[in-house]
């Protein structure tokens, strides 16, 4: 038999420990499966299917080289064809990545804990830390590669394709670094919830509830607008919403709730940890 | 069947105890206390190293909670518990290195085969080489007896199948220690047998702590014992101690007759302790316990007859054994309780 000490110890003793195994095991559970061909396909049918229905089969539009620079008012948005397609994807994309969030998230944590596979894997070198941010980076990279990239590509090519010329790229790239963030300040909600809540109930009807009583919140309280991506794409006002108007290459600052919810993001995972880390099993 | 053929190879440089320190496991007044339930009470357990150290009590004694206590997977309400010299609350990840363990009701990942399972669990321990990491997982399935139904999904596994996976896993990191929460209870009468072997086949590399409610595993392989019932430990001792100090000579007869006029005369006798009288069928039954093993091993037998007016169907002596101690000392325990 071969001496076996010739294995090299995995030698990590902070929060890192167990993580890259554990993200492993979560990632290839997805890649490695059909999972992320479904839900490729789901997005593409819920993303680019939108945009597509209304710019591959609308006659009408003469001057396809004035967009995206046309668009200049939400009125004029929700008048014309191309930019009433934009804004679905946009209400698609801010309210579908967050509600698969929470369907995937609420879950995430509690499933294990009650199963008994959590107190198996902490029963290993595995920190606590570990074991949760693995679950939520191998949940958001998922949907990154395949919400955010796959589909940003493929309705970026529509858009450039269509108008004749490239979209505003940059405009482009922040918007869907936006959608992006959204997602994420799901996610994170849903993992601190699921940490203090041994039920399934509380987590799906807190992170569900919020979805989609949050843009009238802030409607009510303007402050929360600082510390949630509710203000990004939803039209709440009159004038056109930050996410969509960078998206359609015009000036727009976001830089408070682009913060404010990234730093809601951080202090939802950090809150998380804490709370797992005194979880008896 | 478990492969008798594979040994045990230990990773010395990495898993090597310190010699001088001989003890593992050490516990001081080590307590915890659910909502007023006192799971666990001022526990003081000493395990030394290469013993199989068996922890015995009935259901709900506190077993698994001091088995999570050691883990760090609970946080005691009072005590500390140290492994390895390591303190279990603020070292726990050290600990957790160097052990294996097996839960009750062991739980995986369903989606996974066996051979993957094994996988996952040695790289938490193990970086590489992959080659290296392959063939510890395929000893450890050879080990368990699990080389057939490697790539199966564990979702189809049988109780015992997942109770040997679980035994796997536990020792895939070849651990100083090895932690069982009932390792044998959801086996058949071979599967424990393999079970139990491949615990003394382990002695020799690791030491097992293992808890259990199955009194005749414990004294074929153990040889420290704990009992634990309510959350106080009732005692502990190398089981030969255990068993000697409890193992007052009792000879068993079977009569017919006028027994309670003999049983009065062998009750007189100065060197019988007790007799317990029950009729069994047509006959009685007695137990006597003795003082005097010499004097009752020449005496008793023509005491009992000496009246003439009983006849002894049967004649023979009852060696104590780890049930009878284990019920009396909970029974005991219970009976001052209430």
């Amino acid at each position: 038999m071969e001496n076996t000490n010739s294995l090299k110890m995995v030698n990590v003793r902070d929060w890192r420990m167990g993580f890259s195994n554990l993200f492993k095991v979560a990632s290839g559970s997805f890649w490695h499966t059909r999972s992320w061909i479904v839900q490729s396909l789901l997005w593409l049918l819920l993303f680019n299917g939108t945009v597509a229905s209304v710019l591959w089969t609308t006659t009408d539009i003469l001057n396809r080289s004035a967009y995206p620079d046309n668009l200049t008012s939400m009125q004029i948005i929700g008048e014309d064809p191309v930019g009433n397609a934009l804004l679905i994807f946009f209400v698609f994309a801010s309210m579908g990545l967050p509600v698969s969030a929470i369907i995937k998230g609420q879950d995430a944590i509690n499933s294990e804990r009650k199963s008994g596979t959590a107190a198996w894997v902490l029963s290993k070198p595995v920190s606590r830390p570990a074991f949760i941010l693995s679950k939520m980076f191998a949940g958001a990279l998922s949907v990154f590669i395949t919400g955010v990239v796959i589909q940003g590509v493929i309705i970026y090519t529509q858009l450039s394709v269509w108008t004749g010329s490239p979209w505003p790229v940059a405009g482009f790239l922040g918007a869907m670094g936006l959608i992006f963030l959204n997602y994420m300040y799901y996610l994170t909600m849903t993992y601190m919830l699921g940490s203090f809540f041994t039920s399934q109930g509380p987590v799906l009807g807190i992170s569900l509830g919020l979805a989609l009583i949050g843009p009238a919140m802030v409607r009510g309280l303007p402050v929360i607008n600082d510390i949630t991506p509710w203000s990004f794409f939803l039209p709440i006002s009159e004038d056109i919403p930050p996410g969509i108007a960078m998206f359609l290459g015009q000036p727009t600052s976001l830089i408070v709730p682009f913060i404010g919810t990234t730093l809601m993001c951080v202090i939802f995972t950090a809150v998380a940890i804490l709370r797992f880390r005194r979880e008896e099993f | 069947m478990f492969d008798q053929s594979v040994a045990v190879n230990i990773n010395k440089e990495e898993t090597a105890m310190d010699p001088s320190n001989s003890i593992v496991i050490e516990t001081h007044d080590l307590s915890k206390a659910y909502k007023g339930t006192q799971a666990v009470s001022s526990l003081n357990l000493t395990v030394k190293q290469h013993s199989i150290f068996g922890f015995l009590g009935p259901n709900g004694a506190g077993k698994s909670t001091t088995i999570k206590l050691l883990l760090g997977l609970a946080r005691p309400t009072g005590g500390s518990a140290q492994i390895f010299g390591y303190d279990t609350q603020r070292d726990s990840a050290s600990i957790r290195k160097r052990v294996g363990y097996l839960a009750q009701d062991p739980r995986y990942y369903e989606h996974m085969t066996a051979r993957e399972t094994l996988r996952f669990t040695a790289h938490f321990f193990y970086s590489g080489p992959r080659a290296g990491i392959e063939k510890r997982v395929e000893e450890t399935l050879e080990l368990v007896g699990l080389s057939d139904k490697a790539d199966r999904p564990i979702k189809g596994f049988s109780g015992g199948e997942r109770q040997r996976l679980g035994i796997a896993q536990a020792q895939v990191n070849y651990p100083d220690l090895i932690i069982l929460d009932e390792p044998a209870a959801s086996l058949d009468p071979q599967g424990r047998h393999d079970v139990l072997e491949v615990m003394e086949r382990l002695r020799k590399h690791t030491t097992i702590f293992y808890s259990t409610h199955i009194l005749s595993d414990v004294q074929k392989v153990s040889d420290t014992v704990a009992i634990l019932d309510h959350g106080k430990l009732i005692s502990e001792a190398p089981i030969e101690e255990l068993l000697n100090a409890n193992s007052a000579p009792v000879f068993t007869l079977g009569l017919r007759g006028e027994t309670e006029k003999a049983r009065l005369h062998i009750a007189s006798l100065p060197w019988v302790s007790a007799i317990q009288a029950r009729p069994v069928n047509n006959h009685i039954s007695w137990e006597v316990t003795v003082s005097d093993e010499g004097l009752a091993e020449t005496q008793l037998l023509p005491e009992v007859l000496s009246g003439g007016e009983v006849i002894v169907l049967d004649y023979g002596r009852r060696k104590v054994d780890l049930e009878d101690i284990f019920l009396a000392l909970t029974e005991g325990d219970q009976n001052g309780k209430h």
